[in-house]
């Protein structure tokens, strides 16, 4: 990390968990003074969140007067206690935290909590704005569309229309879209209709069915 | 000055997604392509249990799945995930019962009683009954969809190999046309009970692999003894989804260029759900869903209202074998899926027509 100038390009390094040592700790001093840096952060933040869930948003939105009394406790914290290295040593363990709160309903639920259980643990709540983007990178497959989006358009429209929906586990392959475990579910069950099902096709499609954890 | 920055932002984060889609795709790809390999180079032996045809083939195939009994662990690997089951399977006659447990993920035990099939869930206490016509037999099959399997894929034995301790022969069914992936089947030659299935791309690529690890046959079952565990529901809820068998002429669809080889099976719709909110009565929560075969692929088209809650941009998505696409249709919201080509369900996504 170079010469980051403007509070902007700070709060954009800080959302995407990039921010070590100095450059961190001049962060959070920024965050602490400007109501600028608060309002980029809140920004960068939402286009992470229009980049992964385009559905939340709108209820994100509606929830930032939240995220600002969050930064505001944050601040707080942040005069109390020591801990910018502890950001960096637990930086490493963000997708775990993402499996958890990843859904997009889950997200509606935090945007809409007053306070959580684990509220004293800043930390976790720190964690979860790298976790959200650590999350991004634990995608195998996207879809992207339109379908007939050609190969040549530019990369800022297909990023506008990623969304994800797979994600990988130590249970393997996780498809975090409910409605398309029920479509595949159904499809797997009634749609397999293959003179090569029997008796695999009626395993596979046993075997699928609890693969995803869902069924109609 | 803003708007700058947030496209760095857009780049950034997509910079990390495209590194590890490949990263992924390799490692989940490596270990099947080997295994393409290695049956490639086996030397073609001319098997014992020559066919004349495709259908003599696969109606030997499925007499055997009829007659045999065995016991073993069958094996899934599609898309990077790998799951795995414990079969049990009987026959008596003219009935047939299988179990099959799930030794991987959710802990689930699915009993098929000819085409009953009951479903376990302990995790929830829940028990599901279904009736699956899809599960007839081969002969009966045929005719529901009459569909020719031999003008769309030609048939090419390729030698034997050894798969879950017995001597199988490989079988290759190769499309004759970029609209449906192609198949290599690993029968076993006495009987010729399918142990390995592979479906492939159109390079040749493993997709998605089936097998047993490890088989026993006639192993000492009593159908009975399955037929009691199946029927002890006690201490689960009973759920049986009330799905209704219906045309998709009468519901108002219709296919305006039919796809090659795909002819309609059946169709179901969900029952209406009975909720009226804020005086509007609430349209069933099951889509319409709508069943294409060649005899080998399979498609479902689902049809739902348009819900802009729910239903965000068209889209795409390969899991193993199974492609999915999404489409708005003025104001239904089409999803279309099956072990095809995208390219084939972009040509149902445009065939899909509504007519009244």
């Amino acid at each position: 990390m170079t010469s980051l100038t403007s509070a902007s390009e700070l709060m954009s390094a800080l959302a995407d968990g990039q921010l070590r040592d100095e450059n961190l700790a001049r962060a959070w001093q920024v965050l602490q003074q400007g109501d600028d840096a608060v309002v980029s952060w809140n920004h960068y933040h939402l286009i992470g969140d229009v980049l992964r869930f385009p559905a939340a948003v709108s209820s994100r939105v509606a929830a930032s007067v939240d995220s600002r009394s969050f930064l505001n406790r944050l601040n707080s914290k942040l005069s109390a206690d020591e801990f910018h290295g502890e950001v960096a040593r637990t930086s490493a363990q963000p997708l775990q935290v993402a499996a958890d709160l990843n859904t997009s309903q889950e997200r509606q639920q935090m945007a809409s909590r007053g306070t959580a259980a684990n509220d004293a643990v800043f930390r976790w709540k720190l964690l979860a704005g790298f976790a959200t983007l650590a999350a991004v990178s634990a995608i195998t497959w996207t879809a992207i569309g339109p379908a007939g989006l050609s190969p040549t358009s530019s990369q800022l429209v297909q990023s506008r229309d990623a969304v994800q929906v797979l994600v990988t586990s130590p249970q393997g392959v996780i498809v975090r879209d409910a409605r398309l475990n029920e479509l595949l579910a159904a499809h797997k069950q009634l749609g397999s209709v293959s003179a090569l099902q029997a008796p695999s096709g009626f395993l596979q499609s046993a075997g699928f069915e609890t693969s995803l954890g869902s069924g109609r | 000055m803003q708007h700058s920055n947030k496209k760095g932002m857009y780049f950034k984060l997509l910079r990390p997604v495209t590194l590890v889609l490949t990263l992924s795709f390799a490692t989940n790809w490596a270990p099947l392509q080997a295994q393409t390999s290695r049956s490639a180079v086996t030397p073609s032996i001319v098997a014992e249990s020559e066919f004349k045809s495709i259908d003599e083939w696969l109606a030997r195939m499925h007499e055997a799945a009829k007659k045999r009994a065995y016991v073993g662990t069958f094996v899934v690997t599609s898309g990077g995930s790998m799951t795995s089951a414990k079969v049990w399977h009987v026959c008596e006659g003219s009935q047939q019962i299988e179990r099959v447990d799930m030794l991987s993920g959710t802990q689930r035990s699915t009993f098929r009683h000819n085409d009953h099939v009951v479903t376990f869930m302990p995790e929830h206490k829940v028990v599901r009954h279904e009736k699956r016509e899809s599960l007839g037999g081969f002969p009966q099959f045929l005719q529901a969809t009459d569909s020719r399997i031999a003008d769309f894929y030609a048939v090419r034995t390729g030698g034997v190999e050894r798969v879950a301790g017995v001597e199988a022969d490989i079988v290759t069914l190769q499309p004759k046309d970029t609209l449906r992936f192609g198949y290599r089947v690993w029968t076993e030659r006495k009987r010729g009970l399918v142990v390995k299935l592979q479906t492939l791309d159109v390079d040749g690529k493993v997709l998605e692999q089936a097998a047993f690890s490890e088989l026993q046959f006639d192993a000492p079952l009593k159908m009975d003894k399955l037929l009691q565990m199946m029927g002890n529901v006690q201490g689960y809820r009973v759920e049986k989804p009330a799905l209704v068998k219906t045309t998709a002429s009468a519901e108002g669809w219709s296919i305006k260029m039919p796809v090659a080889g795909f002819n309609p099976v059946s169709c179901y719709k969900g029952p209406a759900s009975g909720v009226v909110a804020a005086g509007v009565p609430i349209a069933g929560d099951e889509p319409l869903q709508w069943i294409f075969s060649d005899g080998l692929a399979s498609v479902s088209v689902f049809v739902e209202p348009m819900d802009r809650q729910r239903h965000g941009k068209e889209s795409t998505l390969s899991l193993g074998a199974t492609q999915t696409l999404t489409r708005q249709l003025n104001n239904h919201w089409i999803t279309v899926m099956g072990e095809v080509p995208m390219g084939t369900l972009r040509l149902f996504a445009s065939s899909i027509e509504r007519k009244k």
